[in-house]
């Protein structure tokens, strides 16, 4: 089960590398599942505040069905810490606060900004497409950089929602806004 | 190798032992040491290499979680300071190359897939293969380390490079200890080594070994000094043993030498003798060819009456030459056998002396010497036997007529020094030979005692005169300036007054004699002798001496005699035809016992100690030597009849 696991995600990864390698007009399946992955990945260099009691690790995404099937295929089975990892789609703002992490799509900035406001101030890691989402307020934005899918991470978003970022991330990060010297 | 060992000088022996103990531990414990450090480096190097390699590989998850291989290249550089890590590559979760890292100048290349984990040390490289794993132990990504072994070989260098140091260092400081240590033990035996060459070259065995330690080489230091002491010991033992054998050789050497000059002595005095007896038969037999020439022309009535007297008087003189030498015969005689007595009376030098010369002067005048006298005729009172003084000057002067020629001269002086009265002959006659000197007195030693000598005589008058002046208590001594230089006699007789004469045994002689007439007055004597004129003599003095006297010519008559007469005396001869004096004197003990006459007395030619011996043994009571003193002879028989008068009266 778990070799099986393991060749499953091993393709997946392959898929998403060559993805990033390869040239592409427009978000395709595989920039899906290597954002996907980024999202499951971005749990083990953050840590959040400790939240006694609660069983799953709910990964909030408002994005389009595509990523979504995307998201669902790279965390089922997946746990963080003994906790179970969930997807889930924010309707409200109180339903938002529940989310661990907030993954906002392109295009889905409308719906996601009271969402995104919500949780402005909660230990929820919110993360965006583009340079501008860290300028709304975001922590991590993607962008493409030759067909490769990388971000900037806003550090000054990270501690004002609690969140600690590991500096193995925010090496792999273009850029690293709020960073203190 | 032992052999070329034992070969070595101590020092050298030494040097090898501590390098060779040094030099082994040393290297044993160098690749010991080295071998140990060698393989914990590895152990270090590999664990350097690891925490290296897990620390990119931590480094690296992000890299590899967000497909991100030029920060994996990036964290890949910060292995570039160690420059040993020749090259390095990152392979993500599915094993293809993510990442890869090579030092400048590296050839190296990374392997296509990482294989498993695992450490692997090639002869110049260590590749370390290490994986990342997830939280389900699932490979996240693995990390191929290829290191050089530039720093093993570099620690590996210094290390031998100290070990040759440090082996250099202990070769040198062993070298050292060797060389002091070197003179520790080898200095006492060196010094025993010289101590014995000394000994055995010098063979001066006083010499002694210096002790300076206390260990086995003490030991046998004493031990050598022990044995040199005995040594010493003993060899001063063989040369006082030495000394021994050499004094006893040579005190042999010297009895050797002391019995060679008796034997030339004893053979110097027996040809000295048969010189004599040559010289006697001569000097004896030239007067009686005199005698018995002119008696056989006497009887023969040769001659003429009127040459009668004339041959008479050669006789006579002839005669008198003769009994002269029997008279010096007899004085020597007396002289060796003590038995000359002077009779000491008041006597005057002068008187005498001038008798000497007037007896002597015709016969000087005869042959042309003229004597001549140096003193006046006063008197010189002394004490002396008279005819023996006489003798001595007659001696004297006719000695110095004989040996001077005619034409010469002999003066006799005479004069009384302090209380000395001194006699000198001098002559200008043919002198003494200085070599002779020394023996001029002594007994049958003449200055010519070969047979064709010029000068008659016995060689005895100047060795009588010496006897008489001794017994005197004067000395005679002779000088002479060489041959042909004259010759002088010079005699000192010390003064003595008549009145000096009452003591000593002069005064025996001095008394009157009794008359022999009444000595022997009714003894009977048997006198036994085959020599008629023997038996003559003692009848006439035997019978002078008042004994009744009965001859016998053998011992048999004497026996006869003797049986029937039983004498009081006998006298017997020991030499005679058939049976001796001894067995005439055994057969009459045997046939008389107490009967034997009271005094027996032998008669004898033979004057030996033996032969009184012998007839001691014999059972004589005294043993006479022939020549007789007739006086001796009636003393001796008187006193032995009275006393066996007295014994035999004893036995009545």
């Amino acid at each position: 089960m778990v070799l099986l696991s393991a060749i499953v995600r091993s393709c997946l990864l392959t898929a998403a590398f060559l993805a990033a390698a390869l040239p592409a007009v427009a978000q395709s399946t595989l920039e899906n599942d290597v954002k996907a992955t980024f999202l499951y990945n971005f749990t083990k260099f953050v840590e959040w505040p400790p939240s006694a009691g609660d069983e799953t690790f709910r990964v909030c995404a408002v994005a389009d069905a595509a990523f979504v099937a995307s998201l669902d295929r790279t965390l089922a089975n997946e746990s963080i810490e003994g906790r179970r990892l969930v997807r889930l789609d924010p309707r409200s703002a109180e339903e938002a606060r529940h989310c661990a992490i907030m993954y906002v799509g392109s295009g889905y900035g409308e719906r996601g900004a009271p969402l995104l406001a919500a949780v402005r101030d909660l230990p929820v890691l919110t993360v965006g497409e583009g340079p501008q989402f860290l300028k709304q307020g975001g922590t991590i934005g993607f962008f493409l950089d030759n067909n490769r899918v990388r971000f900037d991470i806003s550090l000054r978003a990270a501690q004002r929602s609690g969140l600690k970022v590991s500096s193995k991330l925010l090496r792999v990060a273009r850029t690293v806004e709020g960073e203190t010297q | 190798m032992r052999a070329f060992v034992r070969r070595l000088p101590i020092r050298q022996k030494l040097v090898f032992m501590i390098m060779s103990t040094t030099v082994s531990v040393l290297v044993l414990g160098s690749v010991a040491y080295i071998s140990l450090d060698y393989y914990n480096s590895r152990g270090v190097l590999l664990r350097d290499l690891s925490a290296q390699s897990d620390l990119i590989l931590k480094s690296s998850t992000a890299a590899l979680q967000f497909l991100d291989p030029p920060t994996a290249r990036e964290i890949l550089r910060t292995l570039a300071p160690n420059e040993h890590i020749r090259r390095a590559c990152l392979y993500d979760a599915a094993g293809r190359k993510f990442a890869e890292y090579a030092a400048a100048g590296s050839s190296e290349g990374c392997p296509a897939v990482p294989g498993e984990d695992r450490s692997q040390f090639s002869s110049d490289a260590l590749i370390l293969v290490s994986s990342l794993l997830d939280s389900r132990a699932r490979r996240a990504g693995s990390l191929y380390v290829l290191s050089d072994l530039e720093v093993l070989t570099a620690r590996l260098n210094v290390q031998l490079a100290i070990v040759g140091i440090v082996l250099l260092l202990t070769t040198a400081i062993a070298l050292l200890i060797a060389s002091r240590v070197h003179s520790i033990v080898s200095d006492p035996i060196t010094d025993l080594a010289r101590t014995a060459t000394a000994v055995s070259s010098g063979g001066n065995y006083s010499l002694r070994a210096r002790r300076t330690t206390d260990d086995e080489l003490g030991v046998l230091v004493d031990a050598f000094n022990r044995m040199l002491e005995r040594i010493e010991l003993r060899e001063r033992e063989l040369s006082a043993a030495n000394e021994g054998l050499r004094n006893e050789v040579a005190e042999r050497r010297r009895a050797e030498h002391e019995r060679a000059n008796l034997l030339v002595r004893e053979r110097e005095a027996n040809r000295l003798k048969d010189e004599f007896l040559a010289t006697l038969s001569h000097e004896l037999r030239t007067p009686l060819n005199a005698i018995l020439g002119w008696t056989k022309l006497l009887r023969t009535a040769v001659i003429p009456p009127s040459e009668t007297d004339r041959a008479l008087e050669k006789v006579e003189r002839n005669a008198q030459v003769q009994a002269r030498l029997v008279e010096d015969l007899l004085e020597v005689s007396r002289i060796t056998t003590g038995k000359l007595r002077l009779d000491i009376k008041p006597v005057d030098l002068a008187a005498l002396t001038t008798t000497a010369i007037e007896s002597i002067r015709p016969t000087a005048e005869a042959r042309g010497v003229i004597v001549d006298r140096r003193f006046a005729s006063i008197l010189l009172p002394t004490a002396g036997d008279p005819d023996r003084l006489q003798q001595v000057i007659w001696n004297l002067v006719s000695n110095a007529v004989k040996f001077t020629p005619a034409g010469g001269m002999v003066v006799v002086s005479l004069r009384r020094l302090d209380q000395v009265d001194e006699l000198i002959v001098s002559d200008t006659g043919i002198g003494i030979d200085p070599a002779f000197l020394p023996n001029v007195f002594d007994t049958f030693r003449q200055a010519d005692g070969t047979s064709t000598r010029a000068h008659g005589g016995l060689g005895l008058g100047l060795s009588i005169v010496r006897h008489i002046v001794e017994l005197h208590g004067g000395e005679v001594r002779a000088e002479s300036d060489g041959i042909d230089k004259g010759a002088r006699f010079i005699v000192q007789l010390p003064v003595r007054t008549p009145d000096r004469l009452r003591d000593g045994r002069s005064m025996a002689s001095l008394e009157p004699a009794p008359p022999p007439q009444t000595l022997l007055t009714g003894t009977t004597i048997v006198v036994v002798d085959d020599d008629g004129d023997t038996r003559e003599l003692l009848q006439t003095l035997l019978t002078t001496a008042g004994a009744r006297v009965h001859l016998a010519t053998s011992a048999d008559e004497g026996f006869r005699l003797c049986v029937e007469e039983r004498p009081d005396a006998l006298i017997s001869d020991i030499a005679m035809p058939g049976r001796d004096g001894y067995g005439l004197l055994r057969q009459l003990q045997k046939a008389l016992g107490n009967e034997m006459p009271r005094a027996t007395i032998a008669l004898s030619a033979f004057a030996g100690a033996r032969d009184r011996q012998l007839s001691a043994e014999a059972g004589f009571d005294r043993h006479v030597s022939k020549p007789f003193d007739s006086h001796e002879l009636i003393a001796m028989l008187r006193s032995l009849l009275s006393a066996g008068r007295e014994s035999t009266d004893a036995r009545r």
